[in-house]
């Protein structure tokens, strides 16, 4: 059944407070931070740092990184290109799952909270353990299958056309940051395959070189892989790139109703 | 067949042709019991027993039983992870939704043929 309580050693405590010292009190934010150790065998926590606004760069990423150079280095996160386009610092921030790299301090009122992504396993802090979210991007096979061509000396070419029909999927960057907003993936992310690894089934099937648009179809059709998408629109609202999802999922559908599969 | 369990497209399917016949249906019965100066047990009688209200409510009936059945069997899926009580319950949720739409269409065809008569 579905669990609707937390275990005991879930419940989040209170954590440390880092106060900045010497800074204006107008000048200072407030980060509260997630933090849980699986070693330590204590309740995650929530610490509290306080940082001097005028010495951290814009974003939500800067603050983090001056956290963990300057205030507490245990901090954990992941994090890499910096510019919206790896997907590694994806968290739930203000209560909203984003990109802390392209996330600005000055667009969250208030404290600002960080927690990891919502509904995954924590390996620690920030870190959550994608192991599944990118097996079930794996099982929709993603890459071009098609039969070797006669003449192996042309090109695959693609019309302007059939290359925008790729558009609002292939732009995905995998952050995950959709699929851990979706509450049907967080009751069944063992079998629902998610609104992030659902583009990337749309990605393929859309894709006018590839020659299993059936196979992949048929793949898909299961009581939970693709139809636990109640199209509540999270994913939308969630991604950091501006993508909507759960079209290419209605358009997923669609194609399941077309093909008779 | 109607018993049947649907999963994955059908399911899906039946579940928007459901909602699209539901909803003219309903807009129907809304319209149409508003005319009723006063709902009182002769009146509505008489409108069960005029033969175009009487087979709009028994396409209603059995429309929103299977609208409501394949309803029900998405949040059994959603909630219950153990794949036996969660297929008892689907199937329970047919056969309660199957009876109340029989019961129904007894109920509504006795007044109508019972009045006709």
């Amino acid at each position: 059944m579905a669990e609707f309580t937390l275990p005991l050693n879930s419940i989040v405590k209170t954590g440390k407070y880092f106060k900045c010292e010497g800074a204006d009190e107008k000048n200072i934010r407030k980060f509260k931070i997630y933090r849980y150790d699986p070693d330590d065998e204590k309740n995650p926590r929530v610490d509290t740092y306080e940082i001097d606004t005028t010495d951290c760069g814009p974003m939500i990423l800067d603050a983090l990184l001056k956290i963990k150079n300057e205030i507490d280095t245990t901090i954990t996160f992941r994090r890499s290109c910096r510019e919206g386009i790896c997907g590694s610092c994806s968290m739930n921030i203000d209560g909203r799952n984003a990109l802390a790299c392209t996330k600005s301090i000055e667009e969250v009122k208030g404290d600002i909270k960080i927690y990891p992504l919502p509904h995954m396993p924590v390996v620690k802090d920030l870190v959550t353990d994608l192991s599944n979210f990118y097996k079930q991007y794996e099982s929709v096979q993603p890459w071009l299958q098609a039969d070797e061509p006669e003449d192996l000396t042309t090109e695959r070419l693609q019309s302007k056309e059939e290359l925008a029909e790729l558009d609002g999927s292939d732009e995905c960057i995998l952050c995950a940051c959709c699929s851990t907003s979706c509450p049907s993936y967080w009751w069944n992310s063992d079998k629902y395959l998610g609104p992030a690894t659902l583009m990337q089934a749309y990605r393929w099937i859309a894709d006018s070189r590839d020659e299993h648009q059936k196979e992949r179809l048929e793949r898909l059709e299961d009581t939970f892989k693709l139809y636990k998408c109640h199209t509540i629109m999270n994913c939308t609202n969630a991604c950091p790139k501006g993508l909507n999802p759960a079209k290419q999922i209605a358009k997923i559908k669609s194609l399941m109703v077309s093909n008779k599969i | 067949m109607l018993l049947k369990v649907l999963h994955g497209k059908k399911h899906w399917l039946y579940h928007r042709f459901s909602t699209i016949l539901f909803f003219p249906l309903a807009l129907w019965i809304i319209y149409s019991l508003s005319l009723i100066p006063e709902i009182t047990h002769e009146n509505m009688v008489l409108w069960i027993s005029r033969t175009p209200n009487y087979i709009l409510l028994s396409i209603l009936i059995i429309i929103s039983a299977r609208h409501f059945q394949l309803g029900i069997q998405v949040i059994l899926e959603d909630y219950i992870s153990t794949i036996k009580f969660r297929d008892f319950y689907i199937k329970l949720v047919n056969i309660i939704y199957y009876f109340l739409a029989f019961l129904g269409l007894i109920a509504i065809a006795k007044i109508y043929f019972g009045v006709q008569l």
